[in-house]
């Protein structure tokens, strides 16, 4: 695949191989599921690399918990797409998905053998607390920027996202839809007022 | 090769109109297990039993469903069903990145990132329930939260060193319950 943008001149962003190798790596080897998984990959793509910025980051974050399907994989096809297009997205979604679903395939072969190892069981064990640290950490990492920046927001939409996830009639993407359009229907404020 | 079209457009169905990994779970469930009789409950719970021991996206659980449904090629039809729902993120990119800079896309990203964070913090109770099982798994979790919130580790190296303590702390005889 030659390493050129569409439009015939040379790329702008990072290399295809750049986007297979932190994709391929980072989004294969985090437990935890996608949201643990994602606040890896913003270390690695917004921090360390500045692939992408902050709006594009939660820009490509939103959209992809309102794609259908599994929400990592629409984040990291969205981070491709950003950086270097339809390229971009193909790379990084096969180096997103390829390599897991091969481990799958592998461990669902070997499952007895594995669920039977102590030490196999010990180290997932300490995997897992650490994911559910990371779950919590991304929750404020991501929300913090917002919070600052929009307080009244959060003091509407983080108190009813809670409460409609715990009544329980609502799915996820029912909630987010209902927050998206909160966020449309907000009344317009000056940006010194609540800067975003 | 019939089996292989009819488990892609199961799965596919099921992921295509689910919006999270686990969501297209109830539907595979009525078509795999109660409809068709290809898979058990059994199965079907090792297979999500399988993503949360691996690495990577608890969606992955339709690659390991086509696996055992019908070996290789069906963990081709899952896989196929677990990525190309994805595609459609570009679309949305492709139309909202053009007015990311209005105030009421603006407004609207942020209320889907802040209901997104407060979803994830609930997310991560039922998994804590299952995984901070004793002293040294809650301790593990206390020690990594302000490591991660002040972002001084890498995420990767919190969980190898999670791993690697829980490993020696099982070596030692340290209880987890």
């Amino acid at each position: 695949m030659a390493d050129r943008s569409e439009d015939g001149r040379p790329p702008r962003g990072p290399t295809l191989a750049a986007i297979a190798g932190v994709f391929a790596r980072h989004a294969n080897t985090t437990f935890g599921g996608g949201s643990a998984t994602v606040a890896v990959l913003r270390q690695q793509i917004v921090t360390r690399r500045g692939w992408i910025g902050d709006a594009e980051f939660d820009l490509n974050y939103a959209l992809s918990r309102l794609t259908p399907g599994t929400n990592l994989l629409a984040f990291c096809t969205a981070t491709g797409w950003t950086t270097r297009r339809w390229r971009g997205a193909l790379v990084a979604l096969l180096a997103a998905s390829l390599p897991c679903s091969v481990l799958a395939v592998v461990v669902t072969a070997f499952y007895a053998e594995l669920n039977g190892s102590a030490l196999f069981q010990a180290a997932l064990r300490g995997a897992l607390a650490a994911a559910v640290a990371i779950m919590v950490s991304t929750a404020w990492v991501f929300a913090e920027p917002h919070v600052r920046a929009a307080p009244r927001k959060a003091l509407v939409v983080v108190p009813c996202a809670i409460a409609l996830s715990l009544a329980g009639r609502l799915s996820p993407v029912e909630i987010l839809l209902l927050a998206a359009l909160a966020g449309l229907a907000w009344p317009a404020v000056p940006q010194a007022a609540e800067p975003s | 090769m019939t089996k292989f079209i009819l488990l892609l457009w199961i799965l596919g169905k099921s992921t295509f109109t689910s919006f999270a990994g686990l969501a297209s779970l109830p539907e595979i469930r009525e078509e795999l297990v109660e409809h068709r009789r290809w898979l058990t409950d059994d199965a079907l719970n090792q297979s999500i039993v399988i993503t949360r021991t691996t690495p990577g996206p608890v969606g992955v659980y339709v690659v390991s469903v086509g696996y055992m449904v019908d070996g290789v090629p069906g963990a081709i039809a899952g896989w196929l069903a677990l990525a190309a729902p994805s595609l459609l993120v570009v679309l949305l990119v492709g139309y909202f990145g053009k007015r990311a800079q209005h105030p009421r896309v603006r407004a609207m990203l942020q209320c889907v990132v802040l209901a997104s964070a407060a979803l994830l913090v609930l997310a991560a109770i039922p998994i804590g329930r299952d995984a901070l099982d004793g002293p040294l798994a809650i301790g593990i979790a206390v020690a990594a939260l302000p490591l991660l919130v002040t972002r001084r580790l890498d995420p990767v190296w919190v969980i190898a060193a999670a791993a690697a303590l829980s490993l020696a702390g099982s070596l030692a005889g340290v209880a987890h319950a």
